[in-house]
């Protein structure tokens, strides 16, 4: 496990969000795990695996917000303002870091678990799969690119 | 005169736009519960002041407004849409534009999720304006979006909270209304590929605009009967908002004690007791010309705009601003 990678992508995400929301980040490394080998198989620079990384904590964070919304719970402000504002992040965190191209291809299956969601399906959703995915063929993209060359 | 009619902009074809970003997702079943509820809330009304907001903002720039404008327009209200579900559930509001509240026909997480389809919606559509020079469209659903919560964040913090400064409470309502307008005109503005500066003057003239539309709307708790608010009079100080008007009527020491006693628990004979206070304190006036002063700053703004055709289209929302033609 890469904990020097979590432990900047975490610093990282802290300093990008603004203090009023006051969101405490709790992702356990096992959960940051998934993409591990995505970031470590795909010849990525350090500072780009941490801005996937943040993407990846983003995303899990804010569904898992929205999913504990339960009826008159305490925290249910809270829990609606706080996914609303790590989705937010998320595309403003996208754009800073040039990986738009990344958002273009997840949006799709974003905006399926929320109407999976809205139906009361609430199936596990991983975004991990989707961004090694992304990786995959980006790299395959820059293989032809350069063969081309 | 509406506004759209003096702007000479067909709501129709705005409208259609805005319920084909469900009814032309290949994704969403007809029939199904979602689509449905979106259509519902789209077609019970709303002034679409943030699509006029953006098209206003396209007639600055050289390119005819095509259907990149309208589709960005449906964009905007799609994502102010999106807020109001979500605002409904914070704020346990039973009603919306005099029907049930969208969570109350499908259930509060159903609710959230479906708010949040409508933002993704936009995010996918956002998606395929790539590149630095298109960076601006994602103004809409990331800045604007963020702010918005900021707001949010900002009057949960201070509910109940009667030592709130005006500038709190002007920062507050920038984030929580004034820059989704502010962002509609400048993205616009640049949707038609006017230069920065122009779009830049339009985004203060868009905040100034959106800062009196809240003041306005917080003046509307005390001057407007139920029937008209479509909730109870007095429900943002029942629910611990201190607006402008309650500032300033807190600074008549005869009245402040009796407000600063509004709680949680404050029965309705309370607040009505405390809304009569406020209103005949004086408080609403010196809003009024608060309001007034935001509004002639945006005037000075457009003036800058002056030698454009559109400029005339800028007096015709400080006119509907200015209340004078709501």
């Amino acid at each position: 496990m890469n904990n020097q990678l979590i432990t900047d992508t975490f610093r990282l995400l802290e300093a990008e969000m603004s203090p009023i929301a006051g969101i405490q980040l709790h992702l356990s490394p096992a959960e940051c795990e998934p993409l591990l080998p995505a970031l470590d198989g795909n010849d990525l620079q350090y500072e780009r695996k941490v801005h996937l990384l943040g993407l990846y904590i983003i995303l899990t964070l804010a569904a898992r917000r929205h999913q504990e919304c339960i009826p008159h719970h305490p925290d249910l402000t809270r829990n609606i303002l706080d996914g609303d504002y790590l989705y937010s992040l998320y595309l403003q965190f996208a754009i800073k870091y040039r990986e738009l191209d990344l958002v273009a291809y997840l949006a799709p299956s974003i905006k399926k678990l929320q109407i999976r969601r809205s139906n009361g399906d609430f199936a596990e959703h991983n975004p991990a799969a989707e961004m090694s995915e992304y990786l995959l063929q980006e790299r395959r993209q820059r293989g032809r690119a350069s063969k081309a060359i | 005169m509406k506004l759209h009619e003096a702007l000479h902009i067909d709501l129709n074809e705005i409208n259609r736009e805005i319920e084909n970003l469900v009814t032309r997702d290949k994704d969403v079943p007809k029939h199904s519960q979602l689509a449905q509820s979106i259509l519902e809330l789209v077609r019970s009304g709303g002034k679409r002041l943030r699509p006029l907001l953006l098209i206003v903002g396209s007639r600055f720039g050289p390119s005819a407004p095509g259907r990149r404008v309208l589709q960005l327009a449906a964009a905007a209200e799609f994502i102010h849409a999106a807020s109001l579900i979500h605002d409904d559930i914070i704020d346990g509001a039973e009603l919306r534009r005099g029907e049930a509240a969208l969570h109350m026909k499908t259930g509060v997480l159903s609710a959230v999720h479906i708010g949040n389809y409508m933002s993704s919606r936009v995010i996918e559509l956002l998606s395929k304006y790539t590149g630095d020079k298109n960076r601006y469209v994602h103004d809409l659903s990331a800045v604007a979006t963020a702010q918005l919560c900021l707001g949010e964040y900002q009057q949960l913090a201070h509910a109940y909270d009667y030592s709130l400064t005006i500038e709190d409470y002007l920062e507050k309502s920038r984030n929580k209304t004034a820059l989704l307008m502010a962002t509609c005109l400048r993205v616009g503005a640049l949707a038609a590929e006017s230069s920065e500066e122009v779009a830049g003057i339009l985004y203060r003239f868009g905040e100034a605009l959106g800062m009196s539309f809240q003041i306005q709307d917080d003046l509307l708790d005390f001057t407007q009967s139920a029937d008209v608010l479509g909730k109870p009079a007095g429900s943002d100080l029942q629910h611990g908002q201190v607006t402008l008007p309650v500032l300033f009527a807190l600074e008549d020491e005869s009245i402040a004690p009796a407000i600063r006693a509004i709680g949680p628990s404050s029965s309705p004979e309370e607040i009505t007791h405390v809304l009569e206070l406020i209103s005949g304190s004086g408080a609403l006036a010196r809003t009024e010309q608060f309001s007034r002063e935001i509004l002639f700053e945006a005037e000075r703004l457009a003036k800058q705009l002056s030698g454009y055709p559109a400029y005339s289209d800028l007096l015709t929302l400080l006119e509907y601003f200015s209340g004078r033609d709501r």
